[in-house]
């Protein structure tokens, strides 16, 4: 083993195991708030998203390792307007104030790596809030070929024209900015039927679009 | 879509996790959707008891469950006693390390999975879809569990046609009992069919056992490479690849595939066995040794405990007690004797298995150099062997070897001399002939060499009458050297020379001199040769006047 990839795969340990224990952590203060009174989990709710933050980041760095590495990520029979819901889930509990709602119908299907569109819709949601966006809504659309399309529609100042020609990744000041990025490398590793799946960006008249097609 | 609420209302169902936090929190999150009737296991084995005991409606199992079964084994050992209906449910809970193991299992796959961490509504949508779709299937799974699998067929022809969403699932089924029929084709042609849209691994997989079953082993086996170029851990894959490659007769090759597979996934009984069957014929011991001492281990709970892994791993650790003395063989031996114990524990009713755990038992005491202990074993597996009604030819011929191991050179020739008469197969006669060879060979000439020695002590202390007749049962094989058969005629001479010539012992001289022939005068033993023979010439004399 070279160096290089033995220095890899500790990374990749240890990074694995961190995402692990921070699961763990962010589980163990989510029960323990939910055992206190009201007043006392208002205090406390701020560790609980930093706690949720970090265990997010650390959820896509090991994804993003893994697709670096053309890891397989199993695909699977996967209802959009769940995967939606579980990624709003955890977004609440980072904006508890950005309304969020979820208009997949609760027949669509699609075939996918659920925890990685969920990954994928996280950022999605994360990058509108961040934006500043008050109100985000999540559609989809089902082709005859089976394919699919999820779309995150946000009430934000919409993407600038550098990102939408593909000139910069970002305009923020803080974070990696990498979001669309990682979101992208999601979508392409989304193949079937002889099509690659992939992110469109767009603004509509008031806010910013993102679709993730997956065939 | 279905009521969660009133789908668990009255269903039994078990939770299985070692987790203590994470049993009680599924626990909790089970019982606010509608569960009632809850069962828990800390274990694969507690989680086999209970299915044993109760028919349960829902199983809701980690994958990871410490140090014995894993998820998958309880689900695959469930189905196979048949103690879980097609028509439960088996849901397996896994982080996103076990994933590929429990989607990639194309017999026994879980009826539906979750990954963790998971909420309270993460675990109710996702119940609520297993639900659903098991529901859909509902009639399919009645016909499987009645065993009408051509019924089975055609409802899941049906559900294909009426609704596409259930494409996954109902391929999946069907494919499973296409296969289960032997429908090749139609098989293939579902499992193809499915491959054009979506790459699932388990259609790979059954694409290809379809292909090798069609009798193209060696498109099957590139079609299993490159779905592992893809997936590297679908360790059904190597499974395949194995048989394939026995059926090739590359049972070098096959092994190699086995191993890749067991240090993916060591725990799965079947696997291991099928590893150290495989190696053991091979004669790679060092393999097969591990293996069986697995699949002792895991099938000890299990409704895979066997008698032949108890059988095979001592019989490999056989192989590797090269150096008695040292302590790593002593442990190995001791483990070996301790798995023979615990079959004779287990299977006391079963004479036929006592009988081959002491014969494998006494041939690990000869390895040791423990010719006592080797010998209290041949002498129990003699026992039992007389008791049983109508012994096997293949006992027979371990006893005949046990016999020939343990220095019974003459109950050796005699089970020979039997067995030489009666119809064997041809392995079985190679095998007699190779034991008749043995002991006519190095077996014999140990035990001509102890007679000898107990001739000898005899003379040396003027026993004579009972040296004769040591030097008699030693000279009575043909493998008796020159110095036996000169010890033979100095012990008779002797006793001639004490008491009076007697034609008898006379003539039996002759026939020894006959034996012996002529020696050459450079030979050292030519002078005692020389000298007995002037003695004998002597007492004819003298009996003759």
């Amino acid at each position: 083993m070279t160096q290089e990839s033995k220095f890899e795969l500790l990374v990749a340990a240890y990074v694995h195991d961190l995402k692990n224990q921070l699961q763990s952590l962010s589980s163990q203060q989510d029960s323990l708030i939910n055992d206190l009174p009201v007043e006392h989990q208002k205090k406390l709710a701020p560790m609980l998203r930093q706690t949720n933050q970090i265990k997010d980041d650390t959820l896509r760095l090991v994804s993003l390792f893994r697709l670096e590495h053309n890891d397989h990520f199993p695909m699977d029979d996967a209802w959009p307007r769940d995967t939606a819901s579980d990624a709003i889930e955890s977004c609440q509990i980072q904006f508890p104030d950005l309304i969020i709602n979820n208009r997949i119908s609760l027949d669509a299907q699609g075939f996918y790596n659920e925890q990685l569109i969920q990954l994928a819709l996280v950022t999605l949601i994360t990058n509108s809030a961040q934006a500043g966006a008050k109100q985000v809504e999540l559609l989809c659309e089902e082709t005859e070929s089976q394919s699919l399309s999820i779309i995150v529609h946000d009430d934000g100042p919409g993407f600038s024209q550098d990102i939408l020609d593909g000139l910069a990744d970002t305009t923020k000041a803080e974070g990696t900015g990498l979001g669309l990025s990682f979101v992208e490398m999601i979508c392409r590793a989304h193949q079937g039927a002889g099509q690659q799946g992939q992110l469109s960006i767009s603004n509509s008249k008031a806010g910013a679009i993102a679709t993730l097609f997956l065939p | 879509m279905i009521n969660l609420e009133k789908a668990l209302a009255g269903r039994r169902i078990l939770i299985v996790d070692d987790l203590v936090e994470a049993r009680s929190s599924l626990k909790k999150m089970a019982t606010i959707l509608g569960g009632g009737n809850i069962d828990i296991a800390t274990d694969g084995i507690e989680a086999m008891h209970l299915i044993h005991e109760h028919e349960y409606d829902i199983v809701l199992s980690d994958y990871n469950l410490g140090r014995t079964k894993d998820g998958q084994q309880v689900l695959e050992e469930a189905r196979f006693t048949e103690r879980l209906r097609a028509t439960s449910l088996f849901i397996v809970i896994t982080g996103e390390n076990a994933i590929d193991m429990v989607m990639g299992a194309l017999e026994y796959d879980p009826d539906g999975y979750i990954t963790k961490p998971y909420t309270l509504n993460m675990l109710k949508e996702r119940l609520i879809r297993i639900i659903t779709v098991k529901e859909e299937l509902r009639l399919v799974n009645e016909a499987i569990d009645l065993q009408k699998y051509d019924l089975a067929i055609k409802r899941c022809l049906e559900v294909l046609e009426k609704n596409s969403r259930l494409r996954l699932p109902a391929s999946r089924m069907l494919g499973q009992l296409l296969l289960r029929q032997k429908k090749y084709q139609q098989a293939l042609k579902i499992y193809s069919q499915l491959l054009n849209e979506r790459s699932v691994s388990w259609a790979k997989l059954g694409q290809a056992i379809c292909i090798f079953k069609l009798g193209d082993p060696n498109s099957a086996l590139a079609l299993l490479n490159r779905t592992l170029v893809d997936h590297p851990l679908y360790v059904q894959c190597y499974d395949w690849i194995a048989k394939i490659l026995l059926s090739l007769e590359k049972p070098l090759e096959a092994q190699e595939a086995l191993e890749k597979a067991i240090a993916i996934s060591p725990k799965a009984v079947l696997r291991q066995m099928e590893l150290g069957r495989i190696a053991f014929e091979n004669g790679d011991m060092a393999v097969a040794e591990p293996a069986f001492k697995y699949s002792v281990r895991l099938g000890r709970y299990s409704c895979h405990k066997s008698v032949k892994n108890y059988l095979q791993f001592a019989r490999s650790a056989q192989s590797l007690l090269n150096n008695p003395k040292e302590r790593q063989t002593q442990n190995k031996a001791n483990e070996a004797f301790r798995a023979l114990d615990e079959l004779k524990q287990d299977f006391a009713e079963d004479e036929d298995s006592l009988f081959e755990a002491s014969i494998v038992e006494s041939k690990t005491h000869s390895n040791m150099d423990n010719k006592s202990e080797a010998k209290r074993s041949a002498d129990e597996a003699e026992q039992l062997l007389a008791n049983l009604e109508c012994p096997k030819m293949d006992y027979k011929l371990q006893m005949t070897e046990t016999f020939i191991d343990t220095d019974q050179s003459v109950k050796a020739q005699q089970m020979i001399d039997e067995l030489k008469d009666l119809e064997l197969s041809d392995k079985q006669r190679i095998k007699l002939n190779r034991l008749d060879h043995d002991l006519n060979g190095e077996a014999l000439k140990r035990h001509t060499t102890s007679l000898n020695d107990e001739g000898v002590g005899h003379y040396e202390r003027g026993e004579l009458e009972e040296a004769i007749i040591a030097f008699d049962q030693a000279t009575k094989y043909e493998q008796a050297g020159i110095s036996v058969l000169l010890n033979s005629i100095q012990a008779k001479i002797s006793i001639m020379e004490r008491d009076s010539p007697d034609k008898k012992i006379l003539q039996d001289c002759r026939a020894l001199l006959i034996r012996i022939g002529e020696i050459a005068k450079t030979d050292e033993r030519f002078a005692r040769y020389a000298r007995l023979r002037k003695t004998y010439d002597r007492l004819c004399r003298a009996a003759a006047e």
